[in-house]
């Protein structure tokens, strides 16, 4: 037996905490009371972060703790079971952050023992986490630090072996941009809130990974029948073959035909050059080879190159969707080279491609407005479309050199500083950029923006085809929808396994359980699994209100273009939603939450969820929701199933 | 006679290691990439494709072995046998493609026995189980 | 002449398959348009992303050959 040092299985059985302050390692058993009752990853990350950081300490302090959790799921036989959870105060949102990244690092942890990280302080050198099976050290980073994360990654290798997982920051997160990611495996990040700046305020470099024992299942030979039979039969489903020839980048042209994707900074939905950046031009121009995570049959990944005249020829895993529409058309780009190549120049720096799309966006539109003028930028333009121009603003950001550090906060933060109405036209919401959806004409999207736990991300909550299909000018009965995908997208986020799979290839959410089941032994259905996932969905809610001290619907409006600008072209010219459709949304939403009209949660609903001891806290700061007057729903949120069914 | 062998088909595959953890779990009972009979190695970021190592059922760890513990099966395979393996690693040096390893936890060198289950799993055709009739056996 | 129209996730109810779980067989008068015979069986081309023939993505007013497969894939869920 490799591990038995637990009785749940699906576990590795080792919890590690590391102080970076003083350099001490401490190992315990893993607390499987905390995974059981909140599924590990996301789960156990929302409790252990609203538990231990203190509500007044900066994200970037010594207070905050950055978590490194890969979930009981994650290094099993189980599609896709590849991704690892980190997760800290974010320093861009001021509230609960989690983002994850797919390839081999998560597994690697649970092979070489451990269920989590816990890292706290800062340590007074640059270091790097070296983990190899029972060796765990913290080791001198200075001849890393300064690095780009994707030329750190193959000299570390070098160092320590090609078989060590790598994780790294860039330059962006050593310098503390709020924006920062995660990356490894040459191109998998943890883009979204600021994991990086976190890793980068503490002087962690990065982290390397070998693991050699097993992971120890409840029943192996029912979930290795199980997954088998998920993987063969979806070999031949229909979304396979395109899905694994192009990606997620197919898609780009069909959201600019459906007008929703985000143009010059969201000015519009509709983008006049897409068949030069569309996931057609991707196959055709850069692609080098398909990339799949670890346990991973279906390959979005795709691994190419980027050549312009003038550059050096780069090598990168995308663009991927989102990369695709904010580094792309959102940008004013018209050739796939130039967003593969700005895709690389961000991965590099080490700063999120979808918050960093939104912020050079952001930045475009003020020098196009003459907010911001050459003055302001080293004597550079910055104009749409232009390489040079971003390139250079990059690099200004990265290293917050002159007005270059505005934006290293974020769209928020930038438009603070520079004031004359840019607030009207950041494109973000609770600090974090919006993903590649405009939802001004797609009013779900919106809401999901909206009211996403972590900032504005349509990893939760992604509603274009129901907007379609119940009608892109109604608003009614779409909070419910939201509320249930964003319990059940966060599920995959908990279980740290990709979710792609259940979308594409039809694959229930029944199905996980049962495998779920065969793993950990538990007894577990899917009605709990979605309860769990509202429970950790209230906890964050609570968290981001202590934090921030204010009524809750304060903090969930998105910016002021949603609704004061109508879409100027395209297919859904002349189309918009109204302020007073946005707060019908929200209070549609809040009512469907059990929350109350300013978007605090109920004493009723955190009792149902068993988190009395949230609602104590929130009271105590006069932001506990008031009783509702028709009580909380019994069940929040309705499993939507298109017309068609 | 009938030999079957792996195929692999240079850049379709997507390192995703399924083959491995299939291996693992059928050898071991136990999702362990470590304890594989295969690899991948993995070309980053330059060229950027990934490469199956995998047996290719040549017999010379069969040749260079001291203590006759590997044999060979009526279908080609090349079978270590356990119980006479004492794990000394001879066999190593000679694998030209490298693909016999140790773990710490098994007390006999790892061979591929052409179980093919990793290629039941394979979904980009990098993998795929080759037959071939041969007039003799060594 | 026949074709087949293949589909999964939010499109397979669309399509109503006929002949196994994603497949659905259509009979066509001449040559016809992909939007056209979308169009006669009343499947909505907006929830259409991609069009998959032979490993190459058409569009629209590709016009297919009597006995062809043609996959149709719906948006991502959300890259």
């Amino acid at each position: 037996m490799a591990n038995g040092s637990t009785s749940s299985r699906g576990l590795a059985g080792t919890t590690l905490r590391i102080d970076l302050t003083t350099g001490e390692i401490k190992r315990s058993p893993t607390d499987e009371k905390l995974m059981r009752e909140w599924f590990g990853g996301r789960g156990a990350i929302a409790k252990i972060l609203y538990d231990e950081v203190p509500r007044d300490a900066d994200p970037l302090g010594p207070e905050n703790l950055f978590i490194i959790c890969p979930g009981v799921m994650s290094g099993c036989f189980i599609p896709a079971g590849s991704k690892v959870e980190f997760g800290s105060v974010s320093p861009l949102t001021n509230g609960h952050g989690d983002s994850n990244m797919g390839g081999h690092l998560g597994p690697a942890l649970k092979f070489a023992g451990y269920d989590m990280v816990i890292l706290s302080g800062i340590s007074p050198r640059p270091v790097y986490l070296f983990i190899d099976d029972d060796r765990v050290e913290l080791r001198d980073a200075s001849q890393y630090w300064g690095m780009g994360s994707l030329e750190c990654e193959p000299v570390m290798k070098q160092d320590l072996g090609e078989d060590f997982e790598i994780a790294t920051i860039g330059p962006a997160g050593e310098n503390g941009v709020r924006f920062s990611c995660i990356t490894h495996d040459f191109g998998r990040q943890a883009g979204r809130t600021g994991q990086g700046a976190v890793m980068g305020s503490k002087k962690l470099k990065a982290i390397a990974i070998r693991g050699s024992r097993g992971i120890v299942v409840h029943d192996l030979e029912k979930l290795t029948e199980h997954v088998t039979a998920i993987m063969k039969r979806t070999q031949t489903h229909p979304n396979m073959a395109p899905w694994q020839k192009y990606g997620t980048a197919f898609f780009i042209e069909w959201s600019n035909t459906n007008a929703v994707i985000p143009t010059r900074n969201f000015q519009t939905t509709y983008y006049e050059n897409i068949e030069g950046i569309s996931g057609e031009a991707l196959v055709e121009k850069c692609l080098i080879s398909h990339k799949a995570c670890f346990g991973c049959w279906m390959n979005c990944g795709k691994y190419t190159k980027a050549v312009l005249p003038g550059k050096q020829t780069v090598y990168l895993e995308g663009p991927e969707y989102e990369t695709g529409a904010l580094c792309g058309s959102n940008l004013g780009m018209t050739d796939i080279n130039q967003v593969a190549y700005l895709n690389w120049l961000m991965d590099n720096a080490g700063m999120d491609t979808m918050s960093g799309g939104g912020v050079v966006a952001f930045a475009m539109e003020c020098f196009q407005r003459g907010l911001i003028t050459a003055d302001d930028l080293e004597g550079h333009t910055l104009n749409w479309g232009s390489v040079e121009d971003a390139e250079h603003f990059i690099d200004m950001v990265v290293h917050r050199r002159g007005t270059g550090d505005y934006f290293a906060g974020g769209t928020k933060r930038a438009a603070e500083k520079i004031g004359r109405g840019s607030e009207k036209f950041a494109m973000q919401v609770k600090g974090q950029e919006m993903s590649g959806y405009d939802g001004r004409y797609a009013p779900g999207m919106l809401l999901s923006y909206m009211t996403c736990d972590i900032g504005a991300h349509h990893n939760r909550s992604w509603t274009i085809t129901v907007d379609m299909a119940e009608g892109r000018d109604t608003i009614e009965g779409r909070a419910k929808v939201v509320i249930y995908l964003q319990h059940i997208r966060s599920l995959f986020d908990i279980w740290c396994i990709c979710r792609l799979f259940w979308g594409e290839l039809d694959v229930e959410p029944e199905e996980i359980v049962e495998a779920l089941k065969y793993i950990t032994g538990w007894d577990v259905d899917t009605a709990e699994a979605l309860v769990t996932s509202e429970k950790i969905w209230n906890l964050v809610r609570c968290h981001y209100l202590e934090r921030n001290r204010a009524n809750g619907r304060t903090f969930d409006y998105p910016p002021a273009r949603s609704w004061e600008e109508k879409i100027p072209t395209g297919p859904s010219a002349g189309k918009g939603l109204t302020k007073d459709q946005i707060e019908a949304m929200l209070d549609e939403y809040y009512a469907g939450r059990g929350w109350d009209k300013n978007g605090n949660p109920s004493r009723a609903v955190l009792h149902d969820l068993n988190l009395d001891f949230a609602a104590d806290n929130i009271e105590k700061i006069g932001l506990l929701g008031k009783p509702l007057s028709n009580g909380i729903p019994a069940v929040r949120g309705e499993r939507y199933k298109p017309k068609a069914f | 006679m009938e030999i079957k062998r792996l195929k692999v088909s240079p850049g379709k595959c997507s390192g995703c290691r399924l083959c491995l953890q299939i291996c693992a779990i059928s050898h071991h009972h136990e999702t362990n990439p470590k304890k594989a009979r295969l690899k991948i190695e993995a070309r980053f970021p330059q060229p950027g494709k990934y490469k199956p190592r995998v047996c290719v059922q040549c017999g010379k760890c069969m040749e260079v072995c001291p203590e006759g513990a590997i044999s060979r099966r009526d279908d080609g395979a090349y079978i270590v046998l356990t119980e006479q393996c004492t794990n000394c690693g001879e066999c190593i040096p000679v694998c030209k493609p490298d693909v016999i390893f140790q773990h710490r936890d098994i007390g006999h060198v790892l061979i591929c026995d052409n179980c093919f289950k990793c290629v039941e799993l394979c979904n980009t055709g990098a993998l795929t189980m080759q037959t071939r009739l041969v007039k003799e056996t060594k | 002449m026949t074709i087949f129209l293949r589909a999964g996730g939010q499109l397979r109810a669309m399509l109503k398959p006929d002949i196994d779980h994603y497949t659905r067989k259509v009979e066509i008068d001449g040559e016809k348009t992909i939007g056209e015979i979308l169009k006669d069986i009343s499947l909505d081309p907006a929830y259409v992303a991609l069009i998959y023939v032979d490993g190459v993505m058409k569009d629209l007013s590709f016009r297919p050959s009597d006995g062809q497969t043609i996959t149709l894939q719906p948006p991502v869920s959300g890259g």
